[in-house]
């Protein structure tokens, strides 16, 4: 919910502190900010102000739009506090070959944010970078206007990293020879096919790692500025096809923000039972993957239960996964008649269902000391941008849902639950949970289902006038709570109905970041259903 | 809310015999695991497509339809993967392109296209 008293402190603050560079927009603050005040902001916001988490930071060459900073790159760190919920984009404007501050010392998750701007746009950090999702030594610049992408040269093969010694080294006094690297490529079932893992262990356990990704980058980003708003909602599906309706709802969600479209109320109420939806098919897919990677039976128990979920969706829009329903001011198809009971006699076998597979998980013995290796602390979580289901297994009680409500969430009753070690079986417990809290917010929505339409009749074509809308070029960036995470766009409009930038943010991105860290500790035959229980996506991580 | 972590501990005797007798029901099997080899195969149930799902658009019109260039030059324009070619005599689906987005059928004249069950792509084979 948009709380007007706590949005104008902060204003006042801001005001206050730089009046120059502060201006308001659409509900959000932006300050813009040049290289050599950088440093002095961040450390205010942080230590003074309290905005202790990045969210993301996007960059863009802005040479063919208007600009009054007269600066070529305008980079975007968009801060949140978790105190009053206010938001902050910093805008950061940078020409050429000039040498931008990097900020890995106030926020560790930045390292590879940082790295991936700096590869795509050829941007300069004051510190040594290796490219992330790009091969090594190429000197093509996929974001830049003027990219000409033909030939991407080949990468040469790293040899193994060498053993730094780690204080930290678990329980037995083991010799240095004792130590081993193992590496789990791209295509072993050990990584689940997103990424190459370089793992060290001391004999039993794990004590340090490293992770390469990459391999699957397709440029999604850049794809994406060819098309207009109407086809990226129909692409945009594929971010995370399990549960799709997450991100086509956060595409539509970012262009009714920026423009003030409202949508009507019926929309809203099919949009939440849908987002809800996916919410609960994504945390079975989960589940389903922790049981396969522990060997258990009872994996296709979550499989059958969530395909029962998938015959919902299938009746409502005619795809399984539940692709392309939301549009620009509404969602495309209304619920079809008799859908509602096909839903109760779901949710009823989901309910009972769901116990019993619990049950009968709960009552094998070996099952919660696999998953109880590791724990991570909440200051940890922080530390490394995480968020979703894997920030609230270590006791931190945030939720978009709760802390800045969408369309009907304010109004209705449900909990957040949280956990206390941020171990693997936190999160079991939590995304077991959520399935069943889900479906209380699913009975409430249908009870209450409004009438009316399900378009707004302004935006009842598909394509719309040039006159219909002003031409602005302005960042907004808007968020919704994914499944394993919070989810969203940066975008910045270009010219008619294109998209000048599209940023993703992905919560698969920060949790690979953290994932050395999620791992110390852990035994050879519990990394899989720890990975699993993350639930990373390869989409979401590559660009 | 804070989980309950040992909620299972407290279940009485009885309700874990009922719990039991319940996961033997889910998995299909017999009470007697010795003499029950495993047969079933995933998923067990056969799943049979939705005759919405087989639906994919085709061009119904004529030739002198094309003739009205814009309409039938708006469905290329229009698709997110460029699998629709037009030209003065014959409009093009690329079936391997398609996602059945559905927005050329959408946006198309009434006539021109529709969304026709006859599919070559998905068939059962088991």
């Amino acid at each position: 919910m948009f709380n007007w008293k706590e949005f104008e402190n902060a204003q006042n603050i801001f005001i206050q502190v730089g009046q120059e560079h502060y201006h308001m927009q659409w509900g959000q603050h932006h300050v813009d900010v040049r290289p050599k005040d950088f440093l002095r902001w961040i450390e205010m916001l942080k230590d003074d102000l309290g905005y202790l988490t990045l969210v993301d930071i996007a960059g863009v060459d802005r040479r063919d739009l208007a600009n009054e900073s007269g600066c070529q790159f305008e980079l975007v760190y968009h801060l949140l506090n978790m105190g009053n919920h206010q938001r902050l984009n910093l805008h950061l404007h940078v020409n050429e070959q000039e040498i931008i501050p990097s900020i890995v010392s106030f926020f560790a998750h930045a390292d590879w944010m940082e790295r991936e701007q700096s590869e795509m746009l050829n941007l300069e950090f004051d510190r040594p970078m290796v490219s992330l999702l790009l091969p090594r030594d190429q000197e093509i610049y996929p974001l830049r206007k003027d990219a000409n992408i033909k030939n991407w040269p080949q990468e040469k093969t790293l040899p193994l990293p060498r053993l730094r010694i780690n204080p930290n080294k678990s329980e037995a006094p083991y010799p240095d020879e004792a130590y081993s690297w193992k590496k789990f490529d791209v295509l072993s079932s050990e990584t689940l096919g997103l990424f190459e893992w370089l793992v060290c262990f001391d004999p039993q356990k794990v004590v340090q790692s490293e992770v390469h990704v990459g391999f699957h980058h397709q440029g999604f980003e850049k794809i994406l500025e060819g098309f207009s708003w109407i086809q990226v909602m129909q692409l945009v599906d594929k971010i995370q096809v399990g549960a799709a309706p997450t991100y086509s709802v956060a595409w539509a969600k970012t262009i009714e923000d920026t423009y003030r479209v409202k949508i009507p109320e019926r929309a809203q109420a099919i949009r939440i039972v849908m987002l809800e939806l996916a919410r609960i098919a994504e945390h079975l897919t989960v589940l389903g993957e922790m049981t396969y990677a522990m060997k258990r039976e009872e994996f296709k128990l979550f499989i059958n239960c969530r395909e029962k979920v998938y015959e919902l969706f299938e009746k409502f829009c005619g795809h399984r996964q539940g692709l392309s329903i939301a549009n620009v001011g509404g969602v495309r198809v209304d619920l079809p008649h008799g859908w509602i009971i096909e839903y109760q006699a779901v949710s009823n076998i989901l309910n009972k269902n769901l116990k019993i597979i619990h049950y009968s998980l709960m009552s094998q013995n070996n099952f919660r000391s696999m998953l109880e290796g590791s724990s991570v602390n909440a200051q940890a979580v922080l530390h490394w941008g995480v968020s979703g289901p894997a920030m609230r297994a270590s006791g931190l009680n945030f939720d978009l849902r709760k802390s800045q409500p969408f369309y009907f969430y304010r109004d209705i009753d449900f909990d957040i639950p949280v956990g206390i070690y941020g171990t693997a079986y936190d999160r079991y417990l939590i995304r077991l949970e959520e399935i069943f809290q889900s479906l209380r917010i699913i009975t409430q929505v249908i009870d209450n289902l409004p009438l009316g339409e399900i378009m707004n009749p302004d935006f009842s074509t598909l394509v719309l006038d040039k006159d219909q809308m002003p031409a602005t070029h302005h960042w907004h960036f808007s968020s919704l709570e994914s499944p394993n995470g919070e989810a969203g766009f940066f975008h910045l409009p270009g010219s008619e109905f294109h998209p000048y930038r599209i940023k993703i943010k992905t919560p698969s991105f920060a949790l690979t970041q953290a994932l050395p860290h999620f791992m110390l500790g852990l035994g050879e035959d519990q990394i899989k259903a720890c990975l699993a229980s993350l639930g990373i996506r390869r989409m979401e991580m590559d660009r | 809310m804070i989980l309950k972590r040992n909620y299972y501990n407290k279940i009485s005797f009885f309700k874990t015999l009922w719990y039991r007798r319940q996961m033997v029901k889910l998995q299909g099997e017999k009470l007697f695991k010795v003499f029950n080899l495993h047969k079933t195969e995933w998923p067990d149930k056969l799943y049979f497509y939705s005759p919405r799902l087989k639906k994919r658009p085709r061009f119904v019109g004529t030739v002198e339809d094309l003739s009205n260039w814009k309409d039938a030059k708006m469905c290329e324009t229009l698709c997110p993967t460029h699998a629709i070619k037009v030209t003065a005599e014959a409009f093009m689906i690329d079936d391997r392109g398609c996602i059945v987005c559905g927005l050329c059928v959408e946006m198309a004249p009434p006539g021109l296209l529709e969304m026709v069950s006859e599919s070559s792509l998905i068939h059962r084979s088991r």
